[in-house]
């Protein structure tokens, strides 16, 4: 205290330094509230650049889990609507009627996006096949905040185990494209875009490209589909795991660094407890790079 | 100043220089010691340091607790380059990681301070440009507001609140997220 008036404050501290302080808070959260304290840090901190912070993830209940520090954040969302993902900084939001949309919950700005699950059943093929939507996931071929014009690219799972893909702009709604309509039956596990084109990955280690194209009306669609790389069947157990067990699998298509990359994420399930997800515990990663020029994988364990 | 210890008398043979506080006090470190400094080592280049080197910002207690963290950090330093070429030797490597661990050691009790010298600290190792210390310190702070609210932090560092309750009611609409 008695130091106090003679000798600066914190509050004084340059704004580099409190930029040096601030580069090494990972946690979004961590910042905002440090920007929060008084004047010249809430003004100070926003003259720097700060490297991104560290992503949250999304939790089954619609609260997000801060890296590293395990902090749960909640998110308003509009009452009657439900978080099913996310995109860059957009939550995908569903209403309870079905309405669609994203919404940055940092700027608050929202893009409204058709009525997924209703299209979806709208398409003969789904209509009386008696499955549901389950899961939906949604890219982008550049960041929204940036570009709010962008296609958005929708991969719906239902619980046949059918992968179908939606171009949207938004709010146009769009066309589907079926992965079971293409001549050889598609089995989707995931969509990415890489170097602005669309890419699918079949659970069958086939990676497809989809070209978009625009009607008369100029709503975009998927006006072909080509499977690029057919890596068949062959599957080669991390060398960390037993031969023994069976793992089951989840493969991701990631775009990361300049490269698109095939992930493999093997599970290990207590055999007691084969119906519950809750003990899955991630024992390896396998990560594959597709090689687009010569169409060929490259293995990295 | 009492120098350093036995061990890096050998270096000292070398040059000195002298470190002048802003309250006229006189520091005698090595040239080893010093040049952790970037700024220093810069006038040392620039051949400015005849009749001592005057440092208008530093106070004759913040500067000796800088020259306790060279002075330790210099003989890290020397340490390194001189197993480096038998690194291929185990006994090297053993003593490397327990000089490594009695450093972190080090650096975990000189940051045993008050937040005014940790403020005074910071601006000095910024002043003089030594990385490391200013990689330490801005941990330090870093660290410590981890998890805290505004109002803990404030309380922390002795900062008062001069935000407009308007400007309060505006970063918590913003980011109410970020205090729940």
């Amino acid at each position: 205290m008695m130091a106090a008036a003679a000798s600066l404050s914190w509050s004084d501290l340059p704004p580099e330094l409190l930029g040096l302080v601030l580069k090494r808070l990972p946690s979004l959260a961590d910042r905002v509230r440090l920007r929060a304290v008084c004047q010249p840090w809430h003004s100070n901190a926003r003259l720097q650049s700060l490297p991104p912070p560290l992503p949250w993830l999304t939790l089954i209940d619609g609260t997000f889990l801060s890296i590293p520090d395990g902090e749960i954040i909640r998110m308003a969302v509009p009452d009657d609507a439900n978080c099913y993902g996310s995109i860059d900084s957009w939550l995908f939001l569903m209403q309870i009627d079905g309405g669609c949309s994203l919404m940055n919950p940092f700027s608050k700005a929202t893009l409204d996006l058709p009525n997924l699950a209703a299209l979806w059943r709208s398409d003969w093929c789904n209509a009386g096949a008696g499955f549901n939507p389950l899961f939906y996931k949604l890219v982008v071929p550049s960041p929204l905040d940036s570009s709010p014009e962008s296609l958005v690219a929708v991969l719906i799972l239902d619980d046949g185990r059918f992968g179908t893909v939606c171009i949207c702009h938004p709010p146009v709604a769009t066309n589907f494209t079926l992965g079971k309509r293409t001549e050889s039956t598609l089995y989707l596990v995931d969509v990415a875009f890489f170097n602005g084109k669309l890419y699918g990955l079949d659970f069958r280690n086939k990676l497809v490209i989809f070209e978009i194209g625009y009607d008369l009306g100029s709503k975009p669609k998927i006006s072909a589909t080509e499977c690029i790389i057919d890596s068949g069947n062959l599957w080669d157990l991390p060398h960390s795991l037993s031969t023994e067990d069976v793992y089951p699998l989840k493969e991701y298509l990631v775009e990361c660094c300049g490269k698109l990359l095939r992930a493999v994420r093997f599970i290990h399930r207590p055999s007691s407890t084969s119906f519950s997800i809750k003990h899955d515990r991630t024992v390896a990663f396998d990560v594959i790079e597709a090689d687009l020029s010569t169409r060929s994988v490259e293995t990295d364990q | 100043m009492a120098s350093a210890g036995s061990g890096d008398e050998k270096a000292a043979a070398a040059a000195m220089i002298t470190l002048i506080s802003s309250d006229n006090e006189k520091f005698e470190v090595t040239e080893a010691t010093a040049t952790l400094s970037q700024t220093i080592r810069h006038m040392i280049e620039d051949g400015c340091t005849d009749g001592g080197v005057p440092l208008p910002n530093v106070t004759s207690k913040i500067l000796a607790r800088v020259i306790e963290y060279c002075k330790k950090h210099a003989t890290a330093a020397a340490g390194e380059e001189g197993s480096s070429s038998s690194f291929s030797d185990a006994a090297f490597l053993e003593v490397d990681r327990a000089f490594l661990e009695e450093l972190e050691e080090f650096d975990d009790a000189f940051l045993e301070v008050d937040r005014a010298t940790l403020f005074d600290l910071i601006l000095a190792a910024n002043y003089l440009d030594i990385k490391g210390l200013l990689n330490l310190t801005c941990q330090k702070v870093a660290d410590s507001v981890k998890g805290k609210t505004p109002e803990q932090i404030r309380e922390m560092y002795n900062i008062v609140n001069d935000l407009t309750p308007e400007e309060e009611a505006e970063i918590r609409r913003e980011t109410q997220w970020a205090f729940e």
